[in-house]
């Protein structure tokens, strides 16, 4: 069952209650919330996203609450439960749909270790995979939307999975974080697309979600090859420009970003350097976003160079 | 910088290497570090693998035809080299 052949009214109800099993990649996630926003969000951003029926695992159980005394009357707030624990503190009622979406990141980075976890972007074009690592605000998020509104297949916004036994990036799609001046660039750009109403003061200024096209959600279980490692950056008034960058800084900084580079030990040294071996990596400037999509639904994949060893 | 001093790997089976061109990327799983090697300090690492070196006998093993300025200047970085190491835990004294 799909989360769109729930009316609203139901998962609602469905999410008060036992809560609904909702499977984003490879994780079943177990969700439970009474409050309203949660319950909305899902049904406008999950529509296609499968419900499974086997009640008997999940790989997460969360449950987003509102603290019970003053605080459910004096600026309301939302608590993360995951399993027992609270790992975050509580924020504003009105962002508890991100609080969902970063929960589930912390879920995910923390504790899903048959991956090398790679803070990252990821997209797909027939099956080859692109990985944007980049800190916030270098408009990694925007690219990595506007690729995926023009027909590029979302792996993640977030967090690349790439496997340690194989080197396949496994899809984890959920919606797309969107912050501050980029929310007006994709309503502009990909007006086909559901996006949430905007959400202020945040820690990382104001935030909306947006949905995904079916095709990113229902091969969801197809993995893809790591083709390109591409940095990016927006940087106003710029021309837009690849340029090749050396493999070996790209491993180092892409370690950098590995949420669990360091507890996979050599096994994540060696996936790692696997996967650089297999891009092409470049950085990535642009200031147009249309001008971006277009290079790189030109760009042809690379031949791997292997690393040599000593 | 020490002289005289023999130096060794601390850890030899733990370390990890990639390279691609002049790029050396260096794994060493003792400490969990990774690092990125230039060509003369990937090649004075590995002249650790065999046997404890000193500055001293790496200089005379690398320096091929080199003036005593180029000697000069190579010993300073290998002196420099091996200390840096050693604070990374990567090398430890023979």
């Amino acid at each position: 069952m799909k989360v769109s052949e729930l009316a609203a009214d139901d998962l609602d109800a469905r999410l008060r209650g036992r809560g609904v099993y909702l499977r984003t990649g490879p994780f079943v996630c177990h969700v439970c919330s009474p409050i309203a926003s949660v319950a909305n969000g899902i049904h406008l951003l999950y529509a296609n996203h499968a419900l499974s029926t086997d009640t008997a695992f999940a790989d997460f159980h969360v449950r987003l609450t509102r603290p019970t005394g003053l605080r459910r009357w004096l600026r309301p707030q939302v608590l993360f439960h995951m399993d027992d624990r609270t790992p975050f503190k509580p924020l504003p009622l009105g962002q508890a749909f991100p609080m969902l979406e970063w929960g589930l990141n912390w879920c995910v980075a923390n504790h899903a270790h048959q991956y090398l976890v790679v803070h990252a972007a990821v997209v797909a074009k027939d099956d080859r995979a692109m990985i944007m690592p980049a800190p916030p605000g270098s408009g990694k998020s925007t690219l990595c939307a506007g690729l995926v509104a023009r027909g590029w297949r979302l792996l993640s916004d977030e967090l690349t999975l790439i496997s340690v036994d194989d080197g396949q990036i496994t899809p984890l799609p959920r919606p797309v974080s969107l912050k501050n001046d980029s929310i007006a660039v994709m309503r502009a750009f990909a007006p086909h697309l559901a996006m949430t109403d905007e959400c202020h003061d945040t820690v990382k200024g104001t935030v909306a979600h947006m949905g995904l096209p079916r095709d990113s959600v229902t091969r969801g279980d197809t993995p893809a090859q790591p083709a390109w490692i591409v940095f990016p950056r927006y940087k106003p008034g710029s021309d837009t420009s690849l340029v090749p960058r050396k493999k070996g800084a790209t491993l180092l900084e892409v370690a950098r970003n590995g949420f669990n580079y360091s507890i996979l030990g050599a096994r994540g040294f060696n996936c790692l350097a696997d996967t650089v071996a297999r891009c092409g990596c470049y950085d990535f400037t642009y200031s147009r976003l249309a001008e971006a999509t277009d290079l790189f639904n030109a760009l042809e994949p690379t031949v791997a160079s292997p690393a040599g060893g000593a | 910088m020490a002289t005289g001093v023999a130096w060794r790997l601390t850890a030899p089976t733990e370390l990890q290497w990639v390279q691609w061109g002049d790029e050396w990327v260096l794994y060493h799983g003792a400490t969990g570090d990774t690092h990125l090697l230039e060509p003369l300090a990937a090649e004075a690492l590995q002249a650790l693998r065999d046997a404890p070196v000193t500055t001293e006998g790496l200089v005379a093993a690398l320096a091929g035809d080199a003036d005593e300025e180029g000697r000069r200047q190579l010993s300073t970085y290998i002196g420099s080299l091996f200390e840096t190491l050693s604070r990374l835990g990567v090398i430890e004294r023979a």
